[in-house]
């Protein structure tokens, strides 16, 4: 069911933890709400579930209001999934037992089915007998979301899912959920601070910080059309480079002249250069010099910088090994320009 | 972690500290006393302070008293046992416990029946069981003796503690000497029947209960009602003083006494704290200190305790309260004394 | 401290779970350590075993005919009876403090741990003074309700009801930290997955706190079995005024130690269950955020607030505003040598509570290195004191002394005139009181946090000073306090044990009450609460941060 936030407000102990939050998640989609320790996003997850209240605001689940400034449904009757970071098992009953928890309102005879279906639709078929303690931290997740699932939530929320599993698992693991998600047709929302768990899982993703949401948006135009500086930041690597934006839009860099794709006023700004921006290029008359490089498999993150002094990052084939020191052709291919007011007032490179 | 070891080494220190406390010394006393310290403390001051002789003790109940005394042996450090009850002097006899006192003075200021035959123990003070009654609700006539109270007249008006204090015990044991193990049990199962309440903890309660209209008469050591009447002079209860006809064996007397420990390091000294506790002052002060009477005839009594008037008491020898103590136990037991 | 043997990784994460030696001979320098701990409770039930080789067949006699029926099921009523209710109100407290907001939680959070510091007897005797029939309580009631009939308190019912209003704390604490860690957020769970709050106690939080319930309980119950000053004013009869009553009355002491062979009985049969209980208690990983507690609506609330105020009225309340009113009579009484007795029962007390968690932390250490039969019955025997009554622990413990001692003049003498002695059988009777949370928190240890420190290089003493003390803090410091406030109300062993001078507030209250003079003992009775209540507030806020971190 759909899920949507209106003006969400929140302060713990005085202090501002939610300021106007707002976004929506279609039904059956998946959302995410990225941010760094402290952001904020899981008390949003908490005021969804309905363990914590709100300042101002509602959240309204399909059409039903679950939560406004009057009061709260309490969280057993929200039909509101929840996977917690710490998975939170019960440790005295075993994995079916744990799945079968909040069953209780199908009818007796089904309940097993589905806890053992669930079970297996994430793999853990076998283990139904054991007790949490004696599985390991994978398993333990799994556990958890099928848990969550079981009772066919109307929404799942999910507090830093993978976080306490290792890389490896968080792939495998994120696109299995991301399976099962849409086979159920559940929406779900997740929190985390990892942009790859966010951009593996999620249709939707918002970047929250300090409590206020930045940007809600599909993952692609979050990373290639960010909407401040912030969430440029913050989702993706890149680097800023220094220009001019004229009056009629143009940009002025040291790599060139580009047509802004976002709107600004005339002066000094930042131009956001994401690693893919810049392409190899030994013919090209630009050069720039290896400062630094990571080997990635199929690709090699250069660090490089230009004549002015300015540093940028190029992702090049990784058969393109030059060593450090050396001067390397670039080309700038940049699909949109997106350029912010430079911080300080200090003339730009023109 | 510095601040463990450094409490470590506050602990070590303070337990070697401690640990070089005692030493014997033989210019003093060591008296272990059943007798509570705010009965004993003001003598054993007053002793220091005319003979210049030390005073040690510790307070503890007579039982563990005993035992420690039993386990002790010869390495003991105690000179003089100070006890209540008869009973337990008895089973400090029976357990070797005590050595034999010669002391003319003894024998002259305490009389026969209130100290061991052998002398292994002298009676000090002597507390007396009487009837106590409801001044409201009882004619003082229809009282007599310790038996009638187990006559159907008092069906329900009747509070006695428990049968564990040892006083109970006493005077059971010697209504078993005196007139034999069924008369005795036909009497306690008649105060059982008699009871208003169950078995109360203590003397004072069973006062207490008498004048709130609970129950109209019971059995209490006469300090007991000193004490309450101090705080409440118009407490509407009176003592009657129980079995005074002719024939009849007395007000239910009890002591408590003293005796020199069969290893004391310093026996003459301790015989000399004994016989300094049995006359003048000292002896005056011991009853008194616990509104009790003396046991030495010449000493006068409190003006509280004396107001209370004259009395027979038994003059059965204490020593068979001792004997008879297991055989009234196990009667108060059979009888549903609880 | 010798070097362990090397973690093995193990997904079984329970601590204690059996884990073979590698060493062999360090295998055996634990058993030697737990063998040192529990040596002298061990020499103080060989006394017990050796009177029962003597049996006294007239006295036994007479008690199987005439006490020990009744004295039997008195305990084990009230021994059930108050486990129930402590473990009832104990955990319902808990609950509603760890889990739940209303006005007051904070004070009651802390407040309600003070019925700790008053004796069992002194809430005894008070409450027979208030509302026996010549009280203050019945008689208003008479006066005011003609034709009122008499209530007996002095029963089975009052005797159980101040037992459980002492003894609740012992379950509150300990379940109280384990709900406020782990409960509330297993609490969201059970609620998220559509089970109202009642149900997501009874579902979730009460199973994961059920090991902790059984501890706290199991220290009741045995605290009730040993417990002679309360039911001897109550007149309420049970195997150990049964213990008493032979020795003191029929000056058998054969006779009291078979008395305490069936009171034995009950302790094992205890033991037993607690040992069931404990089969349950499985390793609990703590939740990483604080979790908010659930807020009450306003009926809730006032409930909350008023049964909290009820029990802290009449477990502490009452019963020291009583004290106070008795002890303003005697004010006089109070001299220089209060000061005396009050330093004297805080550096026993002090002393207790350092040693005895640091030996209940040496043997669970040393369960957890060498986790054998042999090892966990040393466990085991070296904890029975705390059900045994205190005067028969300390005539069996100066037996024992005395027998061990045999020989050594010197060392004897040197030992009679220190607090040493009475450190030791304090060890013999209330090690059981420090076992139970530091057992409880080393259960909380994960294996991964000590591997994780050996990675790092970190092992034998340093890896228990740096790792494990810090983490094992709650229960320590509960173990701690719980010791200290029960070696603060000892009577009976500090009596026979101490040496002379050695006077404590205890022992002054002995000296008062020994003559029924209640009144005057109100004072001492008050400077023991009073003394308990700085540590039951540091205990509070340790456990309670111990609970955050």
């Amino acid at each position: 069911m759909q899920l949507c936030l209106e003006g969400v407000c929140a302060a713990y102990d005085g202090a501002p933890v939610l300021d106007q939050l707002s976004f929506e998640i279609p039904a059956g989609a998946i959302g995410c709400l990225l941010g760094a320790s402290g952001s904020g996003k899981t008390t949003a997850l908490r005021i969804i579930a309905g363990l914590e209240p709100v300042g101002a605001g509602r959240v309204v689940v399909g059409s039903r209001v679950l939560t406004d400034s009057t009061g709260r449904v309490p969280p057993e009757h929200r039909g509101i999934g929840m996977v917690f970071q710490d998975f939170a098992l019960l440790p005295h009953l075993s994995v079916l037992d744990n799945v079968r928890f909040g069953l209780h309102r199908m009818p007796a005879t089904s309940r097993e089915s589905r806890a053992r279906d669930v079970l297996a639709a994430v793999g853990l078929a076998a283990l139904t007998d054991r007790h949490p303690h004696q599985l390991s931290g994978g398993q333990q997740q799994r556990v958890a979301l099928a848990r969550a699932l079981a009772p066919r939530p109307s929404l799942l929320l999910l507090d830093e899912p993978f976080s306490s599993l290792d890389l490896e698992l968080r792939e495998s693991l994120g696109q299995a959920l991301r399976d099962l998600l849409l086979a159920e047709g559940t929406t779900a929302l997740l929190v985390t601070h990892s942009q790859h768990e966010a951009f593996a899982l999620a249709d939707l993703v918002g970047v929250l910080d300090q409590g206020r949401l930045r940007q809600w948006d599909t993952a692609y135009n979050l990373y290639h059309r960010p909407a401040d500086r912030m969430v440029a930041d913050f989702v993706g690597e890149g680097a800023f480079l220094r220009g001019e934006r004229r009056a009629d839009g143009t940009i002025v860099t040291e790599l060139g002249e580009f047509a802004a794709s976002n709107p600004g006023a005339a002066g000094p700004v930042e131009v956001l250069l994401r690693p893919d921006d810049l392409v190899h290029d030994d013919t090209s008359g630009l050069r720039a010099r290896v400062r630094h490089k990571v080997f990635r498999g199929g690709e090699m993150l250069y660090t490089l910088t230009l004549a002015s002094g300015a540093e940028v990052l190029a992702l090049v084939p990784s058969h393109h090994d030059h060593p450090i020191g050396a001067d390397v052709g670039v080309r700038p291919d940049l699909a949109h320009v997106i350029a912010f007011a430079a911080p300080s007032a200090a003339p730009a490179f023109a | 972690m510095r601040t463990l070891s450094r409490l470590c080494c506050c602990v070590t220190a303070l337990l070697l500290l401690a640990a070089c406390g005692g030493k014997a010394d033989d210019a003093q006393l060591v008296v272990y006393t059943a007798r509570a310290e705010h009965l004993i403390q003001p003598l054993l001051l007053r002793y220091t302070e005319e003979t210049g002789i030390p005073i040690r003790f510790v307070t503890d109940k007579a039982g563990p008293l005993l035992a420690r005394l039993a386990a002790e042996g010869e390495a003991t450090q105690a000179d003089v046992l100070i006890t209540v009850d008869a009973g337990n002097l008895w089973q400090a006899t029976q357990q070797d416990l005590l050595a034999p006192i010669e002391s003319a003075t003894l024998e002259a200021n305490v009389p026969a029946h209130l100290r061991d035959p052998e002398n292994r123990w002298f009676g000090l003070s002597l507390r007396a069981r009487a009837i106590v009654y409801s001044t409201e609700r009882v004619d003082p006539d229809q009282l007599s003796t310790y038996a009638g109270l187990a006559d159907a007249r008092w069906d329900n008006r009747l509070c006695l503690r428990t049968s564990k204090e040892v006083y109970n015990q006493s005077l059971v044991a010697t209504m078993i000497a005196s007139r034999g193990e069924s008369a005795a049990e036909a009497i306690v199962r008649g105060w059982v029947d008699n009871l208003a309440a169950p078995p109360f903890a203590s003397d004072t309660q069973v006062i207490e209960a008498i004048a709130a209209g609970q129950c109209d008469v019971g059995l209490v050591n006469t300090y007991y009602v000193g004490r309450l009447q101090r705080q409440q002079p118009d407490l509407p209860v009176a003592l009657f003083w129980s079995d005074q006809g002719s024939g009849e064996r007395g007000v239910h007397v009890n002591v408590s006494g003293a005796g020199v420990t069969r290893h004391s390091p310093r026996p003459a000294a301790a015989r000399a704290f004994i016989e300094w506790l049995s006359a003048g002052e000292a002896q005056q002060l011991f009853a008194s200190l616990n509104l009790e009477y003396p046991v030495n005839p010449q000493v006068e009594l409190d003006p509280l305790v004396a107001a209370w008037g004259t009395f027979r008491a038994d003059d059965i020898h204490l020593s068979t309260a001792g004997e008879f103590q297991a055989a009234a136990v196990r009667l108060m037991d059979r009888a549903g004394y609880h | 401290m010798a070097t362990a043997p090397p973690f093995q990784p193990e997904l079984h994460a329970a601590a204690l779970a059996p884990r073979r030696l590698r060493g062999r001979g360090r295998g055996v320098s634990w058993h030697l350590v737990a063998l040192a701990i529990a040596t002298p409770a061990l020499a103080v039930l060989l006394v017990i075993a050796a009177a029962l080789l003597q049996p006294d067949a007239e006295v036994w006699a007479h008690l199987s005919a005439h006490v020990l029926p009744r004295a039997s099921w008195n305990t084990l009523w009230l021994v059930l009876g108050v486990g129930l209710g402590v473990s009832v109100l104990g955990t319902g407290l808990a609950a509603v403090v760890a889990l739940c907001e209303f006005p007051g939680r904070a004070f009651f959070a802390w407040a309600l741990l003070l019925p700790l510091a008053v004796p069992a007897y002194v809430l005894a005797t008070v409450y027979i003074g208030l509302f026996d029939y010549a009280g203050p309580f019945q008689s208003l009631l008479r006066e005011h309700v003609p034709g009122v009939s008499a209530i007996e308190v002095r029963n089975r019912w009052g005797a159980m009801a101040v037992l459980i209003l002492t003894l609740y704390p012992y379950v509150y604490l300990v379940v109280r930290n384990a709900l406020a860690s782990q409960g509330a957020r297993l609490m969201e769970v059970a609620r998220l997955m559509g089970h109202p709050p009642a149900q997501a106690f009874r579902r979730a939080a009460l199973p994961l706190a059920l090991p902790w319930i059984g501890g706290g309980t199991l220290l009741a119950m045995m605290e009730t079995l040993a417990d002679f000053g309360a039911v001897a004013a109550f007149n309420y009869d049970t195997l150990t005024t049964a213990i008493y009553r032979t020795w003191y009355g029929l000056f058998s002491v054969s006779g009291a130690l078979q008395i305490a062979a069936v009171l034995l009985l009950f302790v094992l049969a205890l033991l037993a269950l607690e040992q069931r209980a404990r089969s349950g208690q499985r390793f609990v990983s703590l939740g990483a955020a604080p979790v908010l507690r659930r807020r009450l609506a306003p009926r809730g609330a006032w409930i909350a607030t008023l049964t909290c105020t009820l029990v802290w009225v009449l477990a502490f309340a009452l019963p020291v505003g009583q004290l106070l009113l008795w002890a303003a009579r005697e004010v006089d009484g109070l001299d220089r040598r209060y000061w005396l007795l009050a330093a004297n029962s805080l550096q026993l007390a002090l002393g207790a509570a350092l040693l005895l968690p640091a030996l209940a932390l040496a043997l669970s250490w040393a369960q957890r290195r060498a986790p054998t039969a042999a090892m966990s019955w040393l466990a085991r025997l070296a904890t029975l004191g705390y059900a045994m009554p205190g005067a028969l622990l300390a005539v069996a413990f100066f037996a024992a002394a005395g027998l061990v001692l045999h020989g050594m003049p010197g060392l004897t003498g040197m030992l009679r005139g220190s607090i040493v002695l009475l450190l030791v059988a304090y060890t013999v009777r209330f090690l059981a009181v420090a076992a139970t949370p530091v057992n409880g928190a080393a259960l909380r240890l994960k294996p991964s946090v000590e591997e994780a420190a050996r990675n790092l290089g970190v092992s034998g003493l340093r890896l228990f000073l740096k790792v494990h003390l810090p983490l094992l803090r709650g229960g320590v410091l509960t173990a701690a306090l719980l010791v200290f406030v029960d070696v603060m109300k000892e009577m009976p062993i500090t009596l026979m044990t101490r040496p002379f001078g050695w006077d404590t507030l205890a022992v002054r209250i002995f000296e008062f009450t020994t003559e029924g003079q209640w009144q005057r003992a109100a004072l001492p009775a008050l400077a023991i609460v009073a003394v308990g209540l700085l540590p039951t507030y540091w205990l509070h806020r340790g456990s309670e941060h111990a609970t955050l971190s």
